[in-house]
């Protein structure tokens, strides 16, 4: 059964690559075309177009004037929308896989694993830790109430996202570059910190742990307990505590699951049902 | 109903995907604005045409855009085709000496990043405001370059009260 268990992390790191290289792609295509140098097959668009939080950011003045916010277009919107669907079958799923600044940090965190072992993403106190998880919803709010007064994007100007895949335009504020390089820093020591603490959008995702269709859940019978499900996850949850997965932080990698990490089969799965008797078939994971 | 990680993720990509080709489809996917400022409502539009001393002439039939939605991607061919101001008036009150056609109002920083006040999209929304005779809010310090005050002073079209403020909000150029 280890090849299923590599299969699944595999595909994770092969999407993960591709949508990286999609926005970095994107976003040169849209320079050079202003530059009047057309790349084939690549679409001429910013990326705002393709980031579905600037749907979220254009909420109240789509509601109050029927219009978009500048910058903001029909694409983000739609995206929007699915990500909510998609969100509602499977949580912050879009962080996970997708997300090219979330793939950014942990790449990132590889070398920061090299560098500090098992100290690495264990050095913030518990409990300063789990009052910081909540600041990505002062950030949303503050986000959605500044964009709502103002109609600008202002946001812009503190987006590492933003700053990462446009550092060789003139486009992005000294300020976007101070986060972006805060942020790296960070990753050095902390799993995504801009994931954990501050990103707006992850926050809004993260909402929908709480009631999406197909959670992550433990076999409490078959679960031996090892904690290993803990010691992957990224974003500190301990998976080993809990029936069901509910976390506003589930990110949704799958790491602590049965098919990547977890040594017992089907313990802890994606599942729309609660895993309760199920003591038959216990296998350990070679 | 038990899903591997990697069913899931398909879904979500289809999901996606599907959702995309749809409003494709649909015509809804746009990933730039159709470059069309909100209209003036209809209090602004009757001002404009009394400042423009036209009552309900062929003028009030037509279209009336509002130039504080202007945003910094428009071009000069784009401004000077939706307000009605010929591209040299934008080009000569802006200093744009080439292909002032496709000079889109954002470069404007480029040119002006060394004035002493700043010169962005907000002047051009002050200067074809002014030009067209829109409503235009006077406690805000916007700046015009002086080519731009003496086209508006040209055309003896300002009231006292905006002669008097863009005189304030001039920027000399060097």
């Amino acid at each position: 059964m280890k090849t299923k268990k590599s299969k699944s992390a595999i595909i994770r790191i092969v999407i993960q690559i591709f949508f990286f290289l999609l926005v970095f792609m994107v976003s040169i295509s849209k320079w050079l075309a202003e530059k009047g140098i057309k790349l084939p097959f690549l679409p001429e668009v910013s990326l705002h177009a393709i980031c579905p939080f600037g749907g979220i950011e254009t909420l109240y003045g789509f509601a109050a004037t029927g219009s978009f916010i500048q910058k903001i277009h029909n694409s983000s919107f739609i995206l929007m929308i699915i990500g909510i669907l998609v969100a509602l079958l499977f949580g912050a799923i879009f962080c996970g896989y997708i997300c090219p600044f979330g793939t950014f940090q942990e790449w990132i965190g590889k070398l920061g694993k090299k560098l500090l072992g098992k100290r690495y993403n264990s050095l913030i106190p518990k409990k300063l830790d789990s009052i910081l998880r909540y600041l990505r919803y002062v950030v949303l709010a503050l986000v959605v109430y500044q964009t709502a007064i103002t109609s600008k994007l202002l946001f812009q100007n503190m987006d590492p996202y933003y700053a990462l895949f446009n550092f060789f335009t003139n486009e992005v504020a000294l300020s976007a570059y101070i986060v972006l390089g805060v942020i790296a820093v960070l990753s050095l020591f902390i799993e995504r910190p801009w994931c954990k603490y501050f990103c707006p959008y992850g926050a809004f995702l993260g909402l929908f742990n709480l009631f999406r269709v197909f959670k992550i859940r433990r076999n409490k019978n078959t679960c031996i307990s090892c904690g290993k499900c803990d010691r992957v996850c990224p974003m500190n949850i301990e998976v080993s505590k809990k029936e069901a997965v509910r976390s506003h932080q589930c990110i949704s990698c799958h790491k602590c699951t049965s098919e990547v990490s977890c040594p017992i089969k089907d313990t802890v799965v994606i599942s729309t049902n609660k895993l309760s008797e199920e003591k038959e078939g216990v296998k350990v994971e070679a | 109903m038990k899903l591997k990680p990697q069913i899931a993720v398909f879904i979500s990509i289809g999901i996606a995907v599907i959702g995309i080709a749809l409003s494709m489809v649909l015509g809804l996917w746009t990933t730039e604005s159709a470059k069309v400022p909100r209209r003036l409502s209809q209090s602004q539009t009757t001002v404009q045409s009394a400042a423009q001393g036209q009552g309900s002439g062929e003028n009030q039939n037509q279209v009336q855009y509002d130039p504080m939605d202007i945003r910094g991607s428009y071009k000069f061919s784009e401004i000077g085709g939706l307000f009605k101001i010929p591209v040299s008036d934008l080009a000569s009150a802006f200093n744009v000496k080439e292909n002032a056609e496709n000079f889109a109002v954002k470069d404007l920083e480029k040119i002006y990043a060394g004035a002493s006040n700043e010169i962005g999209t907000g002047s051009v929304r002050l200067f074809v405001a002014l030009y067209v005779k829109v409503p235009v809010d006077l406690t805000a310090d916007t700046y015009l370059p002086e080519t731009a005050v003496q086209i508006l002073k040209a055309k003896g079209t300002l009231s006292s009260e905006e002669a008097a403020y863009v005189e304030k909000h001039t920027v000399k150029l060097p």
